[in-house]
């Protein structure tokens, strides 16, 4: 089978990829060698039927990137100081580890088998009424989850502004190319975001991936041009205050259904389960671009400050 | 049962994620090496829910074809965005405990 066959070339491809990255001494070495690893892991996932999770990883890897440049720039140094003489130890350990994991995984079932509980593929179309059946899971049937989730990285956010003490620096180191490159990118990928954020229900997509992606064309303009677009237009408390706005108009939507007589996040008696998952998506892309941002604000400052 | 499989990648990657956390000399390679840690849990679980010759789970009006299992993409889905949110703050970590110490 064919998908077997790429399974196999995109595992042996990152598997050389971390063996280079173990042994590799120089620190931007090893930046790159994860950024790439990372391509490698959303071939994966396209081939693994995770359009989604591809869409989240492709993004989310240019943006650890971005940060890894920054924190790299900080702090570089050609050589290691010490060698570590536990070294055989862990090596030893982690062996045993992956041995008798692997021989664990004998008891899994096995990999493409197709038994699984399918309550979602075979309910979600009538009581949801959309076509992903991941966003009608990541909306409504775990939109606990989510809610919280996007509360643990807005506390994320909040904390790398607060260990960093940013205050927004406007510098401009520039090339001309670069600069050119990223204006002209800028529009189109925002305006691919926003196709990802509104038409979520219907294709994969949805929040997470709208907002790590809109972040993401944010942080690269930053990066190639000194400064943030926005940010004479927006301040950073402007910033925080609209990333708290999505996580507190997810929670509002909560709230609303509650005082109207159903379950806490049950939109049957508020919206309907299309337009409540919309707009609690909404506030998910909302909340993690924000976010994003305040943490690419936070490490950029702090890395500027340092040098 | 043989077991070259992708689970058993994925427990290799895992464990040596855990290797260069603990064995590198460099707080930033010692992040790079959670963050491997963190992808190959995420292979694990994509793999468990992949159907073979499935395809992605987007209903559409041809309902005889099987879908891959949607749950563990949501799970990970968020999994991905929380893990960046904890690389992030140890890399504001890294930096402050550089400046302030001037050492790796």
């Amino acid at each position: 089978m064919l998908e077997n066959e790429l399974i196999y070339f995109v595992v042996l491809a990152a598997t050389l990829i971390v063996i280079a990255l173990i042994n590799s001494k120089n620190i931007v070495v090893v930046a790159i060698l994860n950024g790439s690893f990372s391509l490698f892991t959303v071939l994966l996932y396209l081939i693994l039927d995770a359009p989604d999770v591809a869409m989240t990883e492709a993004s989310i890897g240019v943006l650890v990137f971005i940060l890894a440049v920054f924190t790299i720039k900080a702090n570089y140094k050609e050589s290691h100081l010490f060698e570590d003489r536990f070294k055989p130890i862990i090596f030893i350990a982690c062996s045993l580890m992956a041995a008798g994991l692997i021989y664990a995984s004998a008891d899994l079932p096995e990999f493409g088998s197709p038994k699984f509980n399918n309550y979602y593929l075979l309910n979600s179309g009538k009581e949801i009424g959309i076509n992903s059946v991941v966003a009608s899971i990541l909306g409504s049937y775990r939109g606990y989850d989510t809610m919280l989730e996007t509360l643990v990285i807005l506390i994320g956010g909040i904390g790398v502004l607060l260990i960093s003490q940013a205050n927004i620096s406007v510098d401009n180191h520039s090339d001309k190319l670069i600069t050119l490159m990223s204006r002209i990118m800028f529009p189109v990928i925002s305006l691919f975001a926003l196709y990802i954020q509104f038409n979520g229900e219907n294709t994969p997509g949805g929040g997470f991936q709208a907002g790590a992606i809109m972040a993401t064309i944010f942080a690269t303009y930053g990066l190639a041009n000194g400064k943030l677009l926005f940010l004479e237009l927006v301040s950073l408390n402007a910033l925080k205050i609209i990333a708290i706005s999505g996580v507190i108009l997810f929670f509002s939507v909560g709230l609303l259904s509650f005082i109207m007589g159903g379950e806490f996040l049950n939109y049957n008696v508020t919206f309907g389960q299309h337009i409540g998952i919309t707009i609690i998506e909404l506030g998910v892309g909302i909340a993690v671009c924000a976010t994003m941002l305040m943490i690419y604000i936070g490490i950029s400052d702090a890395s500027d400050k340092s040098l | 049962m043989h077991l070259i499989n992708l689970y058993s990648f994925s427990i290799v990657l895992f464990c040596i994620g855990l290797y260069i956390t603990l064995a590198s000399e460099d707080n930033t390679k010692k992040l790079f090496g959670l963050g491997l840690f963190q992808n190959s849990v995420l292979w694990f679980y994509i793999a468990l829910g992949k159907v073979g010759g499935g395809i992605p789970p987007v209903l559409s009006d041809s309902t005889q074809q099987a879908f891959s299992n949607p749950l563990p993409h949501v799970l990970m889905l968020t999994a991905i965005v929380v893990g960046v949110a904890i690389i992030a703050i140890g890399f504001i970590l890294v930096i402050r405990i550089n400046s302030k110490y001037k050492k790796l």
